[in-house]
């Protein structure tokens, strides 16, 4: 360990989870393992389960999903009965619209996730855990299975794991690339062979989850830290991000800047400072015009609010959006907010699982409100119906879907009303039938 | 020994057994609460979103119909809050439903309709294409699906998983184009059940299908007659005839469900064939007679009367009296067993609806009801004998029926008594007269449990007040 | 009653009761006047002559047909729920046609009982039933007071035996089905 943290100090005091990733051929896990990966895996094995449990919980680290619940605190409702049979998930089914960290992270390093993972199952004591990857990361889906391969060639999973007498077993599960899999009883019910729609809760997975026993779900990056949590502790985490948003998250960057791409910095960054320094500023030195800040189902900023947030959970919330998987989506001047209205609206229409009444007709009503401009019926009243749609729709569903297509639906009229006004009013091509 | 626990609801107190389900409470404490996909008889699938509740202490409102009772809860769902949820919801289901009332079989009794008059926005703001799915589909078992009347509550789909265990219902696609097909025609035996929970119009009685709107019926609550389970169901009626059969929940004996063989038990009763007075036989032809030819034809002779199984108690009591000190012989006619004994949900093979009942009888009035009584009584018939059968009501088998009928013909007069349509192997009788039909006569029967199952007279059709026990009067004349 | 006579005071307060006499008498003297040398009679020589009412007229029912000659009725029966003289009598069935999906195989209105309310008119959901302006209803034997659905639709009063057509929301409703 000592050897390692000499040749790559800077690395782990800026990253914790991008920490490998420009060692050449991480991904094998010789190559892993010579830069000091699973040293804490095995450093693990010693200790006592629960200790792990509180290191996390002491961490203040927040499940990277998206919802930002305190990964400790959902560890400490999984039942304590090693001998149970119960289920350690890994949510890789990353499919909200912008966010692309997780394919980077399991492309660039599998292992770190496995590491996390082993962890993880000690901790809770799960001898059995899916990694629920979705279908369209074919390659990444591949690159797993092959760091699974080697991990169980070395011994790391499989029976008596080295010698210690914990068992666990890591599948990689392909998923068909449905949104509503990445919501964790979605995901639970695509893994049971089920078409891919939540459970009512509760009881929640912890409780009742996979074919009806416990189940802990958590999102790849959540785990990915887990083994930099447990080799720094957690006071070395919470010096990064903000008192209630410790530590570093990745962030996705898409849209019109001029170097998109998944960056890892400390929580409580100014989005100034991510789209100005890490993003090298606006592509073509256009003005900023919106920021989507937590993937699509966050609502928009504009121009003012995007310069003045602080890239953490209680920040964002304030300001009327989420910070959500953390993919941020910069939109110039020269965008049309009508057209990402339009692009969500149809998104949260086709993903629809169809399972909740307001969400099944409601994405759908929504998505036809804001075309009407193509059947020649708009008014500008629709703009309300819209909202008052959106808002109806909100809260009243099992997942948080509906949540999902209102919340931007309804922070793009807040913000964008006028010209959403004028979009609508503009017939198209296809015009009047 | 189960708990009760002390809830408020709207500010009204009500009683329930703790961790019962809470929108079940309420029902059964005569609170209002909307809901599609709740049935007690099935999972809980939380998916219409219109059992909303609110609870003090809890930020979210949530389905009632998910939650348990527990002591001290204080639930509300007539707060603004939760009207405005329920009225969008509501608006919701409407969206794509497509107008199609006057030609729906529900109307009148459908979840939308009502919810609609109490919670309903009555301004539609639909202006757009609604959805459009496959319409008039059978799906086999007298069951029709109309897949755009739909509200996916999912009622059908858990019935087939979790109730008869076929799964031939599933909901294929997602969002607003998903819709209920079946992945083969209904094989359960339970399929018109389907008929029953759908809270819409999509799932439709084909027996019942366009015959009559179901405000023009009204119902009569009796009890099946189709085997020895002897169902709690009520029949819809009016002076036109009888119209379908639907089970009543009942606990101890059938809970939700009736099988699809007691959903033709009414069939008979208002049939235009059905037997309404006294007939003659004239070569094969049935024509109306006067009872006083019969009641000179029988004075002085020998009776040997065959009954069936699906008589009431009393109506055995009765009969028995009426015959007291006659020299009459009485055999009990028993109907073969059809089928599995029993098939684990409520079917039986047993089809006499009331075999324990008239043993009893039989027992008290000193006959055998035994089949070697049976054989007894027609062997001793002589062609001087009158032989009368009561013709039970559900004929399974006719062929089993026919061969009795066989061994009657050494009598010189035969009498049938029908409670049901004539058979065309009923030309061996002489006459033909008609007795009630289970939907015309008060009385109890005994089933399989050994429990009394009350059945209730409804409207009756036909010259059908004269049991079997008038008939008995005869042969003390 | 007390209100009514206060105001009939009050009238004759002002006018006087002989003003109302001469303008009763003013409406006699024109109409007799006109009568007399224009030929304006109400009085009809019928049946050479006959009196058109109005379309608001409550008289024969007439079933409407749609574009194709069929009947419009989908025999939901409302009419026959909600007419008070229970003169309506329909017998329903399925139709080939799936959009329609029924359709009435026999629709009978008992003339002799209908009080020609026009309740069924303002029942029918999809215009299927309207009463005409025809008056003209006599017959000798009761059966040919049942009016049956061909008499009702495709009489020889109507557009030549063709039957009314309609198609209310016809058009929106297809317009929606695009």
């Amino acid at each position: 360990m000592e050897r390692i943290m000499e040749k790559d100090t800077a690395n782990y005091k800026d990253y914790s989870l991008l920490s490998y990733h420009h060692i050449p051929g991480v991904h094998n896990l010789e190559v892993f393992e010579r830069a000091g990966g699973y040293e804490m895996m095995k450093a693990c094995f010693d200790k006592d389960p629960e200790a792990i449990k509180e290191v996390v919980k002491a961490s203040g680290l927040r499940g990277r999903g998206g919802a930002g619940f305190p990964t400790g605190v959902k560890w400490g409702f999984f039942t304590k009965d090693r001998n149970a049979q119960k289920y350690l998930l890994c949510n890789a089914d990353e499919s909200e619209p912008g966010t692309f960290k997780d394919r980077y992270l399991v492309e660039k390093n599998p292992h770190i996730l496995i590491e996390g993972m082993i962890i993880s199952a000690w901790a809770l004591g799960t001898q059995k855990g899916y990694i629920y990857i979705r279908g369209e990361f074919q390659q990444q889906a591949v690159i797993l299975e092959r760091a699974l391969k080697e991990a169980y060639a070395k011994g790391y999973l499989g029976k008596n794991i080295l010698g210690k007498g914990f068992n666990f077993d890591l599948y990689v599960h392909r998923g068909a690339g449905a949104y509503i899999c990445g919501e964790e009883t979605g995901m639970i019910s695509s893994l049971e062979g089920k078409k891919g729609q939540p459970k009512l809760k509760p009881p929640f997975p912890a409780i009742k989850g996979y074919r009806g026993l416990p189940t802990m779900v958590n999102n790849v990056e959540s785990l990915a830290a887990v083994p930099w949590i447990m080799r720094f502790g957690a006071d070395e985490y919470k010096k990064w991000g903000t008192e209630k948003s410790a530590g570093t998250k990745l962030f996705s960057i898409s849209g019109d800047v001029n170097k998109p791409g998944v960056i890892e910095v400390p929580l409580g960054t100014t989005l100034k400072e991510i789209i100005e320094v890490h993003c090298g500023g606006m592509r073509n030195g256009n003005k900023l015009k919106a920021v989507v800040p937590g993937g699509s189902s966050a609502p928009v900023f504009n121009h003012d609010e995007s310069y003045s947030v602080k890239m953490d959970y209680e920040d964002v919330a304030s300001k009327g959006s989420m910070l959500g998987s953390g993919a941020i989506i910069v939109l110039d001047e020269t965008r049309n907010i009508g057209d990402l209205m339009k692009w969500t609206l149809e998104f949260y229409h086709h993903e629809s699982c169809g399972q909740c009444t307001p969400c099944r007709e409601g994405t759908g009503w929504l998505e036809s409100i804001f075309k009407r401009r193509e059947t020649g019926k708009a008014s500008k009243a629709d703009i309300d119906t819209l909202d008052k749609t959106a808002a109806s729709m909100r809260g009243q569903t099992i997942c948080a879907l509906a949540d999902a297509a209102a919340m931007p639906a309804q922070g793009m009229i807040k913000s964008f009303r006028s010209e959403l006004e004028a979009y609508i009013m503009t017939p198209t091509n296809t015009g009047k039938k | 020994m189960t708990e009760k626990v002390k809830l408020t609801w709207n500010g009204k107190q009500i009683e329930a057994v703790k961790g019962s389900n809470l929108l079940q409470a309420a029902l059964d404490n005569g609170q209002e609460v909307a809901h599609y996909c709740y049935h007690a008889g099935l999972s809980i699938a939380g998916v219409c979103r219109m059992c909303m509740v609110e609870q003090d202490g809890v930020p979210r409102p949530f389905p009632s119909c998910n939650a348990t009772c527990g002591e001290g809860m204080v639930i509300r769902n007539d707060t603004p809050k939760i009207k405005a949820a329920v009225e969008n919801t509501l608006q919701f289901h409407l969206l794509n439903h497509p107008l199609d009332c006057p030609v729906c079989d529900q109307a009148g009794e459908c979840g939308l309709q009502d919810y609609y008059m109490k919670h309903g926005q009555y301004d539609s703001q639909m202006i757009d294409k609604k959805v459009h799915k496959e319409k008039v589909q059978d799906i086999g078992k007298n069951v029709m699906l109309d897949a755009e009347r739909c509200i996916l509550c999912s009622r059908c789909t858990r019935f087939t998983e979790e109730v008869t265990k076929t799964n031939e219902l599933g909901i294929l696609n997602r969002g607003d184009h998903a819709e209920i097909t079946v992945n083969e025609n209904l094989k359960n035996d339970y399929a018109q059940n389907l008929v029953d929970i759908c809270p819409v119009g999509a799932l439709t009685s084909k027996d019942f299908r366009f015959k009559q709107r179901v405000w023009f019926l009204e119902e009569v609550y009796t009890t099946c007659i189709g085997c020895e389970t002897g169902c709690s169901v009520k029949v819809s009626q009016n002076k036109n005839g009888s119209y379908r059969v639907k089970p009543v929940f009942d606990e101890t004996v059938n809970g939700h469900w009736m099988c699809d063989d007691g959903r033709s038990i009414y069939k008979h009763v208002s049939s235009p064939t059905r037997l309404q007075v006294a007939s003659e036989n004239m070569n094969g032809l049935f024509v109306p007679a006067d009872e006083s030819r019969v009641v000179e034809l029988v004075t002085g002779k020998k009776a040997n009367f065959i009954l069936s199984t699906s008589l009431t108690n009393e109506e055995y009591a009765r009969f028995f009296e009426s015959i007291k000190g006659s020299k009459a012989s009485v055999a009990l006619y028993t109907l073969p067993t059809q089928g599995p004994e029993f098939d684990g949900i409520l079917r039986r093979g047993d089809k006499n609806a009331n075999l324990r009942g008239a043993q009893k009888a039989f027992e008290a009035a000193g006959f055998d009801h035994t089949s070697a009584g049976l054989d007894k009584v027609l062997n001793a018939i002589s062609a001087s004998d009158v032989a009368y059968v009561v013709v039970p009501e559900i004929l399974y088998n006719e062929d089993h029926f026919n061969t009795l009928l066989k061994k009657i013909e050494k009598a010189s007069t035969r009498i049938a008594l029908t409670p049901g349509e004539t058979l065309s192997s009923m030309k061996v009788f002489n006459y033909l007269l008609p007795v009630p039909s289970f939907l015309e006569k008060e009385g109890h029967i005994v089933n399989f449990q050994g429990t009394q199952r009350q059945l209730n007279a409804g409207l009756s059709y036909g010259e059908t007040t004269k049991d079997i026990s008038y008939y008995g009067k005869w042969v003390n004349v | 009653m007390g209100e009514r006579m206060i105001l009939k005071k009050d009238l004759y307060a002002q006018h006087g009761f002989l003003k109302g006499l001469y303008l009763g008498l003013k409406i006699t003297m024109v109409n007799l006047l006109s009568n007399v040398f224009k030929h304006n009679r109400m009085t009809l020589n019928y049946p050479e002559e006959k009196y058109f009412y109005s379309d608001r007229f409550k008289g024969k029912h007439v079933l409407t047909v749609k574009e194709d000659g069929t009947l419009r009725c989908t025999s939901c029966m409302l009419c026959s729920t909600y007419c008070p003289a229970q003169c309506i009598h329909i017998v329903a069935a399925d139709d080939s046609d799936k959009e329609v999906e029924k359709a009435p195989v026999s629709f009978e209105i008992e003339m002799l009982r209908c009080v020609f309310c026009g309740f069924c008119e303002e029942a029918c959901p999809v215009d299927a039933i309207r009463l005409t302006n025809e008056y003209e209803l006599s017959g000798h034997a009761e059966q040919e007071w049942v009016a049956d659905h061909y008499e009702l639709a495709f009489r020889k009063s109507l557009n030549g035996g063709r039957g009314i057509q309609s198609t209310v929301d016809d058009n929106d409703r297809l317009k929606l089905r695009l």
